[in-house]
């Protein structure tokens, strides 16, 4: 699942706007990473590619960034074998799909080798 | 008198000086008064700069005997220079500054300027000493620590920015003290900065002294050009070692006694680097009436502002040219950027708003964040102040037909 990233100045009605932009997509996922007098809003929407054009309309910088995600039940084991395998998670989002799954997004330091890690031992990702 | 052996001298050893003489189609002899002296192009800012960093040197290098700069960034800054007699008329003209605050050899004077590139801390030094006056070099920062000083060695007098004084009478009451009633205060001289008579009565009334403004810049030596007396009304200047001109800042025309304008000063004392008409860039006016305290030199009314975009932050003088020039070497910067001075408590505080551009962000918060402290520090180390980075969204700064609005300084108009 890929995980849009906003940068967002800390202002008020500044998030509000952001997601009216989105609304009309469907949110699986939603945190804010806050640094004092600036952010970045993270989401995850059903066609992530879409969401960055709207926003980009407006003016607003934001990325699409490739992340994995995982059934939340496999958390534990997903994180040992990130230790073992030395992969760096950045950020998690607890999520859910259109299933109505819960999941955790991971942002971690090596997208690719972290998916065929899991790939290897089993774990199914989303 | 004075300007004529001033400019026969400096035709011969200041290549700046005879270049000013040149371009006006005159000789030093042409020279013999005031009038004559308005015929001579100006000296700016900008003359130091490209002369950076010996240019102006009138004298051998071996009879420089102290080099002192003003804040800039490399290749910018201003350097100014001294020989064994101009470090001597120069503590001269600071003991009469503090002789005529009140001063005597009886009190106990606190220095907390930086002592440094930056003229203040070295010039009020040497003035008290010279003096009598027992000195304290406590030197800029460590607040506590100035007021246990003061405390403990029974001090009299301290000298600082205006700004930093309010700042030691907060620390103090927060330490629990009351600085009228604990301390042996009995006045203070603050510069650097405008200040306000408001300041001013904020000041006396928290140390329960009297505070006098007085003026300098480093060009001319630093402080020990004017300052008030016990009137408090004015700042008297020493009109026997510099001429002082009012010009329109505009037009360059120099305007009758007692109008305001800018202040331009030629001294008549320097070996090492002598200056014919020095533009200043200080508002203000020269006051004509003769003052109560019997002083025979005249008085210059405070510095209501400056005829150019120069900031004074916490004394240090910036410009946001420099800032800019900062800033622009991160990869990061790409063009929309603007600076905002304003009073956090009594002290000057200064942001850098920058937009983040599709470039500089690419999801990642840490690397946002890095760049800010990488911001943050280059300020630091150029300017030896603390500014604070923001970033903000593109386009959130407004876009002004012609001239960007780059500086907004909130402090307040300094009357």
């Amino acid at each position: 699942m890929d995980v849009i990233s906003v940068f967002i100045q800390n202002r008020p009605g500044r998030l509000s706007q952001i997601l009216k932009e989105v609304m009309s997509l469907k949110l699986y996922g939603f945190s804010i990473a806050d640094a004092g007098e600036f952010g970045v809003v993270r989401l995850c929407l059903e066609d992530p590619h879409k969401a960055v054009d709207k926003l980009k309309r407006h003016d607003l910088i934001a990325h699409v960034t490739p992340a994995i995600a995982i059934e939340d039940n496999k958390l534990m084991d997903v994180i040992e074998i990130f230790e073992r395998r030395n992969i760096n998670i950045d950020e998690a989002i607890y999520a859910v799909n259109r299933d109505d799954r819960s999941l955790v997004v991971l942002k971690v330091s090596d997208t690719q080798r972290a998916s065929s890690l899991l790939e290897e031992e089993g774990i199914e990702t989303f | 008198m004075a300007l004529r052996k001033m400019i026969r001298v400096g035709e011969k050893t200041s290549p700046w000086i005879k270049r000013q003489l040149k371009e006006a189609g005159l000789k030093a002899e042409d020279i013999k008064c005031k009038e004559d002296l308005a015929k001579l192009p100006y000296t700016t800012k900008d003359t130091l700069r490209e002369n950076y960093p010996f240019g102006l040197l009138a004298c051998p290098l071996d009879k420089v005997v102290r080099f002192h700069a003003s804040s800039g960034t490399t290749g910018k800054s201003t350097v100014v220079y001294y020989t064994q007699e101009d470090i001597n008329v120069w503590s001269g003209l600071m003991a009469r500054v503090l002789k005529t605050t009140g001063l005597t050899n009886k009190d106990i004077m606190q220095i907390i300027y930086n002592y440094g590139f930056f003229t203040g801390g070295f010039g009020f030094h040497y003035g008290a000493e010279k003096l009598g006056v027992s000195v304290i070099p406590s030197g800029s920062g460590n607040t506590k620590k100035q007021l246990e000083i003061m405390k403990d060695f029974n001090t009299t007098s301290f000298t600082s920015t205006p700004s930093y004084a309010l700042h030691l009478a907060e620390v103090a009451k927060e330490m629990g003290m009351d600085p009228d009633k604990d301390l042996k205060l009995r006045q203070g001289v603050f510069g650097g900065e405008p200040w306000s008579e408001a300041i001013r009565k904020q000041i006396e009334k928290s140390f329960g002294i009297d505070a006098y403004d007085n003026y300098g810049l480093s060009e001319m030596c630093g402080p020990g050009i004017a300052c008030e007396c016990e009137q408090k009304d004015g700042l008297h200047f020493w009109e026997d070692y510099f001429i002082l001109e009012v010009i329109d800042p505009k037009t360059g025309e120099v305007l009758p006694e007692g109008e305001k304008g800018e202040l331009v000063f030629t001294p008549l004392w320097k070996e090492a680097m002598p200056l014919l008409r020095y533009r200043t860039r200080d508002i203000s006016r020269i006051i004509v009436d003769e003052c109560e305290c019997g002083l025979p030199f005249r008085k210059i009314e405070r510095i209501t502002g400056r005829s150019d975009d120069m900031l004074i932050i916490r004394g240090v003088n910036i410009f946001p040219s420099q800032i800019e020039e900062v800033i622009s070497m991160h990869p990061a910067f790409k063009g929309h950027y603007q600076i905002v001075v304003e009073k956090k408590g009594f002290m000057d505080s200064i942001t850098i708003n920058m937009e983040v551009t599709e470039k500089l962000f690419s999801g990642s918060l840490s690397d946002l964040l890095k760049v800010q402290r990488e911001l943050e520090e280059s300020l630091r180390s150029t300017f030896f102040i603390k500014a604070d980075v923001k970033l903000v969204e593109e386009g959130s700064m407004p876009r002004s037909v012609g001239k960007a609005q780059r500086v907004i300084d909130l402090r307040g108009v300094k009357k």
